[in-house]
């Protein structure tokens, strides 16, 4: 049974008793709030994933409560908090959905160190795992979902979550969280994305989320072997350049760009050589999205054959 | 069974309780549990920090295959987290003596890092924050001097923080080296100056009864002070937030198993509980290590003791606030009683350790600051990452 | 003149690619990314214990360059680096003698 299966009313009825207990990649998130307004987002946005009804283990516990019944109906605030004390300042309720992705990225960077944590984009297409590492405001968010709408399959936008022991990169497809200009660019790229309303004034700025298509949920328990490597770098006017990088640097931009690579220790170190060792790895100077998604399509044609 | 029992075991706090000093004390009886106890234990565990200690025992008992995956997986997760705190503080242990080495100092490692290095039981899957050392009162500055000289940074403390340790604490401000994370606590004695135990600890005494560990230029505390020093850490140097820590008081009940079974290891601890004038403090600790982990203690030991315990409304008081402080409580029904044994005992704490004047100064000026401090704004970075 | 030899007790782990090199020393945790003079140097002392100048005479060779100052304190720099890092550490010969 998929979130979609359960009618608003029923979503409701979960998220402010038990709670919603849904599957996103190896996890079992288990969400409740009150936060009435947010279940109409949730079931738009979280249609896809699986509910699960059976008895079990949940590795994150989150929730979204009013943070303060003085304020419950004059500019009504939130707060996000994981079994344990709030981690962040309170936000108005119309933040509530951004927020709300953010802390439960948040306690996944902090806890998941069965896994080596990238900070990258990865998607898949024919069995080539393709890693995407970037700095924040370098597009790969947007470069993800521009390929997540033209045939590759969603890992993450976030987190390459790579299984330590053998180097292989694991689903975790949460929504995609794109900035600004980003979100009319995609608007424009793929009308077929399904996307949330925008938030205004995040600490980001304006905040949307794209849904991820079923297909990247269905099979969100396939890993994929990596093969490729492409630092992206959105800039403005710029000609589609395309650079080989050395093993050794991609190597240092990898590891120095994870989210636990040094909790991890000789495992990650392993890990990350063996990742650079089977991909080839490149830069990506892009303006163009179309051209940017046509040029990776090639490399990847290219890497798998 | 009379109403109160019926109420108790009934309750959800008992049943959390009951789920998480089970799984410490017999891990062997966890293959048995079932999901939902799975997922609750899960979840105290990671708020008392013991997720690293499940793991270790399970592992040793090679039961790791025996218990579900997801489970499995978390504390896996907590052991690499451990596994990566241990190798990151016996390393700045081991530059620190490289720092030092050409000043010839004594160094004491203390809590953590002694237990690790010692390789006692309790170390085992312990989670650790940061590195404490002791080093001769008379030697402290030159100490300082060099580690800041060979890249250790001082920490930027506000004036009245910096006067307040160094005039009445039994540290100096933490240090920091320029390219690593770990703060490290050098400290000159076991107590702060103003504490109304132990005032006749002489840092001299316990570097005569430290020994060299194998293979290495650090000292550990002997069998003796290193239990007294554990039950100085639990009882007397709070946190507001989480009161106790239990994992101090396994710490301790650990110690005790260990060095217990040497026939005259229990008289020293009571003949050097008096020297350092921490009788009271060994009443405790020995107390509850009994009540709460089951610890044997001989009778002995204790019947000598009863001398040191406080008159009996303070005794009541306490046994009621110390367990309550100590054990987790239900993470769905969170008490408030339990938060307001926590402050108070955190109060005692201080209290213990101040003079009332000085107590007043220092907590309306930490307030202030609380409440002048601006909202957080939290970005995730790196060495943020290592709540778990 | 002081012996250079490898930090008691590490294991280091390289991996290497064309003629740059990061190595993991697993008593710290820590990564190190290091140019060609740094892994021959810290790999010579990996292999026998030396002191400069036998140092410089086999990077020398191996570099096929010339034994001068310039040399020299390279090779110097990183060896300071190396031993406050603790990838190395150094005993004077009498030290060893004794």
């Amino acid at each position: 049974m998929n979130v979609s299966d359960l009618t608003l009313l029923e979503l409701r009825q979960r998220l402010t008793t038990v709670g919603l207990c849904f599957g996103c990649g190896p996890f079992r998130i288990r969400l409740r709030t009150p936060v009435a307004p947010i279940a109409e987002l949730l079931h738009d946005l979280y249609a896809h994933y699986p509910v699960y009804s059976e008895l079990g283990i949940d590795d994150y516990r989150v929730k979204l409560d009013w943070a303060s019944w003085s304020r419950r109906w004059i500019r009504p605030i939130v707060r996000f908090t994981a079994d344990g004390p709030a981690p962040f300042t309170d936000v108005p309720v119309l933040r509530a959905l951004p927020t709300l992705e953010w802390g439960t990225n948040w306690c996944i960077a902090t806890r998941a160190h069965h896994f080596l944590m990238l900070h990258a984009a990865v998607v898949e297409r024919n069995g080539c795992g393709l890693i995407l590492p970037a700095l924040p405001g370098h597009g790969k968010s947007t470069l993800c979902a521009a390929l997540t709408h033209s045939n590759w399959r969603l890992f993450s936008d976030e987190f390459g979550l790579v299984r330590p022991e053998d180097a292989m990169l694991i689903p975790l497809p949460r929504l995609i969280s794109l900035k600004n200009q980003s979100i009319d660019v995609i608007r424009a790229f793929a009308p077929s994305a399904h996307l949330s309303p925008s938030f205004y004034g995040t600490h980001k700025g304006t905040v949307a989320h794209v849904r991820p298509p079923l297909n990247s949920i269905v099979r969100m328990n396939e890993p994929v072997k990596p093969s490729l490597i492409i630092f992206p770098r959105w800039q403005s006017g710029a000609l589609l350049n395309l650079e080989s990088i050395p093993k050794d640097r991609a190597f240092m931009l990898l590891a120095t760009n994870a989210f636990n690579y040094e909790v991890l220790g000789e495992l990650a170190f392993n890990a990350v050589a063996k990742i650079v060792q089977n991909c080839d790895s490149y830069s990506l100077v892009y303006s163009d999205l179309t051209q940017a998604v046509q040029a990776i399509d090639e490399l990847a044609h290219n890497a798998h054959d | 069974m009379n109403w109160l029992t019926m109420h108790m075991i009934k309750s959800p706090a008992h049943n959390a309780r009951t789920l998480l000093i089970n799984a410490v004390r017999f891990p062997e009886t966890l293959p048995q549990l079932t999901l939902t106890d799975w997922d609750l234990l899960l979840r105290i565990a990671r708020s008392k920090r013991l997720l690293g200690r499940l793991h270790a025992d399970l592992s040793r008992l090679e039961l790791l295959e025996s218990i579900p995956t997801a489970a499995a997986a978390q504390l896996q997760a907590a052991h690499n987290l451990v596994h990566h705190r241990h190798t990151v503080l016996t390393w700045e242990l081991d530059r620190i003596i490289w720092a030092l080495k050409e000043i010839k100092v004594p160094i004491i490692a203390l809590k953590g890092t002694a237990y690790v290095i010692a390789k006692l039981p309790n170390s085992a899957g312990r989670f650790f924050a940061d590195l404490d050392i002791l080093v001769p009162i008379s030697r402290i500055a030159e100490v300082e001097q060099k580690l800041t000289e060979r890249g250790w940074l001082k920490t930027q403390l506000s004036p009245y923080d910096d006067r307040y340790y160094r005039l009445w604490m039994h540290e100096i401000p933490p240090l920091r080296h320029r390219e690593r994370e770990s703060e490290i606590d050098i400290h000159h004695a076991l107590l702060p100056r103003t504490s109304r135990y132990g005032t006749k600890l002489d840092t001299m005494m316990l570097f005569s009864e430290s020994y060299l560990i194998k293979n290495s230029q650090v000292r550990v505390l002997g069998a003796q002070d290193m239990v007294l020093h554990a039950l100085v850490h639990l009882l007397l140097e709070g946190d507001p937030n989480e009161g106790l820590r239990l994992r101090d008081l396994i710490d301790i009940a650990d110690l005790l198993c260990h060095f217990g079974s040497t026939p005259k290891f229990w008289k020293g601890l009571l003949l050097r509980a008096q020297q350092l004038q921490l009788e009271r403090i060994l009443y405790y600790g020995l107390r509850y290590s009994q009540r709460l982990l089951a610890v044997q203690i001989p009778n002995s030991v204790l019947q000598s003791l009863t001398q040191s315990a406080p008159k009996l409304p303070i005794r009541w008081l306490m046994d009621w606030l110390m367990p309550l402080a100590l054990l987790p409580e239900h993470p769905d029904y969170p008490k408030q009683m339990a938060m307001f044994a926590r402050w108070l005992l955190y109060l005692r704490a201080h209290w213990l350790r101040m003079p009332f004047l000085l107590l007043m100064r220092h907590l309306t000026y930490k307030s202030w600051l609380r409440m002048r401090r601006t909202q957080r704004h939290v970005e995730i970075k790196p060495q943020d990452l290592q709540q778990l | 003149m002081h012996i250079w030899h490898l930090n008691s007790n590490q294991s280091l782990r390289w991996k290497h690619w064309g003629d740059q090199s990061a190595l993991y020393q697993v008593a710290s945790g820590e990564t190190h990314f290091l140019n060609p003079l740094g892994v021959s140097i810290l790999m010579q002392i990996e292999a026998n214990s030396s002191n400069l100048d036998q140092l410089c005479e086999r990077i020398a060779t191996e570099f096929d360059c010339s034994i001068d100052d310039d040399l020299r304190n390279q090779i110097t720099a990183s060896l300071m680096r190396f031993d406050e890092l603790g990838l190395v550490q150094r005993q004077r010969n009498d030290d060893l003698v004794a």
